[in-house]
């Protein structure tokens, strides 16, 4: 039973990702109306507007695929550096155990407590609504926790013999670093950054429900926001509010399906990825 | 060494609490735009600027942003540590007042649904984990897998247009129908607060259950506890008196150091039932870009954190025998 969950799970994931990404790479052939063009706003799910349209008259089932292109954006880019500048940290930190390995542990510490949440609300108040300054306000908070992982990753593998005896050998620091402890931390780094891209997708999505993100662009967090603050909620339009729902939710799960696979198939990283 | 522990944990988070005020005062002095523009209101700037601009430059002086970096650094610490955190120029108060008056109202969600949703996904975690891959498990895991993955904002908008609009079993949001006192008043806020709590109280049960569920998966490998199965104990005996006093442990320590962050989930919540709350405030604040309430609300909520990693921290040298001097555990 287990063994058949672990599979399905992962598997079903990719195959969710990659409807959402196909839709977002082939969003101006799929789409039927530049999301832009206006019409008449407020109007029902029609033949024409297979999911209505918006107060301003845009065609929700459009902005919805194109939505999935500045989400998924969004969650890749930002995971990308959160991931590149966490595992970077956390192997440099965890091979250098001195003074240097000790100031990372200790800033890295100090920004995990710092709540993340708020603090990108603050960040992306003050500068001004757009997709950069918000992909900025996320990847400065969330690098923490990927930073810690790979770490203690990091101090593990440096006191198995193969290191030691490239020590001997006198083989450089670099190359042990990024070419033999990273291959051997790769596995975590890969879930740590899948579950980053659902991370930051929802951050996105919380930070546009809010109004922070930059009013031309449309996300499926800032669709939700119009629907919610413009009445859609309210007057019950349900084309509306629910797409925008389904789509974040449904994605988050991809992600968190895939991320599984390796969670599933390795105990200590289980174990890290709960504390 | 228990002490020598404690000490050097409080010195971390004054640390912490240092760097976040500092974090502030950057915030104010070096994000674009005139650093008076942050303290008094686009409005009032632009006025100011149009009408009478030696009024910017007097205010200038008297918040002493002519001065050094360096004293003006010194200033803000010094107004900090005195509680003097400047004025809303939208609520036309101190900022500390309008915050505590709208913690209240926070806390009033927070706790019970901290405490509720800690009972419940102990519950349910433990009895997936003792036994994984039982009918049970296989039901609940999905289910709450779904929760956890559903941004709690969305489940609101899904559930008060559910039971609000299409039942009309509860209010559309606010706190209370107003003009009542007493006993009807308290009934009133229950009910404009049932449908907030459940949501917190479910969001909060899915991520309880995991790390109850997981650790409780874990302990049962362990050999002593196949040692204790041998012995002939009961499956009831193993798991309260084996399992059960292993996982509480990080459990309780996880679900305190989970009140300070709550404080900012309950944001999301709380501006779809329109719960005047931290959460409100601070979606107002950054609308109508009030910075120094939304400073004062990020240092408050991070003195949250640290109050209940504090909690966490000392809970965790009460109850463990074994904690080490030194050993970081900081989240």
């Amino acid at each position: 039973m287990l063994n058949k969950k672990t599979s399905l799970a992962p598997k079903m994931g990719m195959l969710i990702l990659m409807f959402f990404v196909a839709v977002a790479i082939f969003a101006p052939i799929i789409s039927p109306y530049d999301p832009n063009t206006i019409t008449s706003p407020y109007l029902k799910p029609s033949r024409e507007h297979f999911l209505g349209t918006n107060d301003i008259g845009q065609d929700i089932f459009s902005e919805l695929i194109y939505g999935a292109r500045l989400s998924l954006f969004i969650g890749f880019f930002s995971a990308f550096i959160v991931t590149l500048v966490g595992s970077v940290l956390g192997i440099v930190s965890g091979y250098y155990k001195g003074i240097v390995g000790r100031i990372i542990m200790g800033v890295t510490n100090i920004a995990l407590v710092i709540p993340s949440l708020p603090l990108t609300i603050v960040l992306a108040a003050y500068m001004q609504a757009s997709i950069w300054n918000i992909i900025i306000a996320i990847c400065a908070t969330s690098w923490a926790g990927t930073a810690r992982i790979i770490r203690s990753r990091t101090l593990q593998i440096r006191e198995l013999p193969f290191i030691k005896i490239e020590h001997a050998l006198g083989v450089g620091n670099l190359q042990i670093m990024f070419a033999h402890i990273l291959p051997n931390v790769l596995e975590v780094i890969l879930i740590k950054g899948t579950l980053a891209v659902s991370s930051a997708m929802l951050t996105e999505a919380g930070l546009s429900f809010l109004g922070l993100s930059s009013s031309t662009a449309k996300s499926w967090g800032s669709i939700l926001h119009y629907a919610f603050f413009r009445n859609g909620v309210l007057n019950n339009y349900w084309w509306w509010y629910m797409p925008p729902i389904i789509c974040i939710s449904l994605c988050v799960l991809g992600f968190m399906l895939l991320g599984y696979h390796g969670k599933g198939k390795n105990k200590t990283t289980n174990k890290m990825e709960l504390t | 060494m228990k002490a020598a522990a404690i000490l050097k944990r409080i010195f971390e988070y004054a640390l912490i609490l240092f760097i976040i005020i500092t974090i502030n005062f950057l915030l104010t002095h070096y994000m674009p735009g005139d650093p008076i523009l942050h303290l008094i209101g686009e409005e009032e700037y632009y006025n100011l600027m149009a009408s009478n601009p030696q009024v910017i430059e007097e205010m200038r002086e008297k918040y002493g942003l002519n001065k050094s970096t360096l004293e003006q650094y010194w200033i803000y610490l010094k107004t900090t540590v005195t509680l003097n955190f400047g004025y809303s120029y939208i609520y036309k108060q101190p900022v500390l007042d309008v915050l505590l008056f709208r913690m209240k109202w926070t806390l009033m969600l927070l706790i019970p649904s901290v405490i509720i949703s800690a009972f419940l996904g102990a519950f349910l975690g433990i009895k997936a984990g003792w036994k994984p891959g039982s009918q049970f498990d296989i039901l609940t895991t999905p289910l709450m897998l779904l929760i956890n993955t559903t941004p709690t904002y969305c489940i609101s908008i899904f559930v008060l247009t559910f039971f609000s609009f299409t039942m009309g079993f509860f209010p559309f949001g606010g706190m209370t129908s107003g003009g009542l006192s007493g006993l009807d008043k308290a009934l009133d806020i229950m009910w404009h607060m049932f449908l907030p709590l459940m949501i917190l109280v479910i969001s909060k049960t899915s991520y309880d259950y995991f790390i109850m569920k997981s650790s409780v998966i874990e302990i049962s490998e362990e050999d002593y506890i196949l040692t204790a199965m041998s012995k002939g104990l009961s499956d009831r005996d193993v798991l309260s008196k084996h399992v059960l006093k292993n996982a509480l442990l990080p459990y309780i320590t996880v679900v305190c150091m989970q009140l300070g962050f709550s404080v900012a989930g309950t944001m999301l919540v709380e501006v779809v039932f329109s719960w005047k709350g931290m959460g409100t405030l601070i979606q107002r604040s950054v609308q109508v870009k009030d910075f120094p309430m939304l400073q004062l609300s990020f240092l408050f909520i991070s003195v949250c954190v640290i109050i209940s990693n504090i909690i966490s921290d000392l809970l965790y040298i009460a109850i463990d025998p074994r904690i080490k001097e030194g050993e970081s555990r900081a989240q």
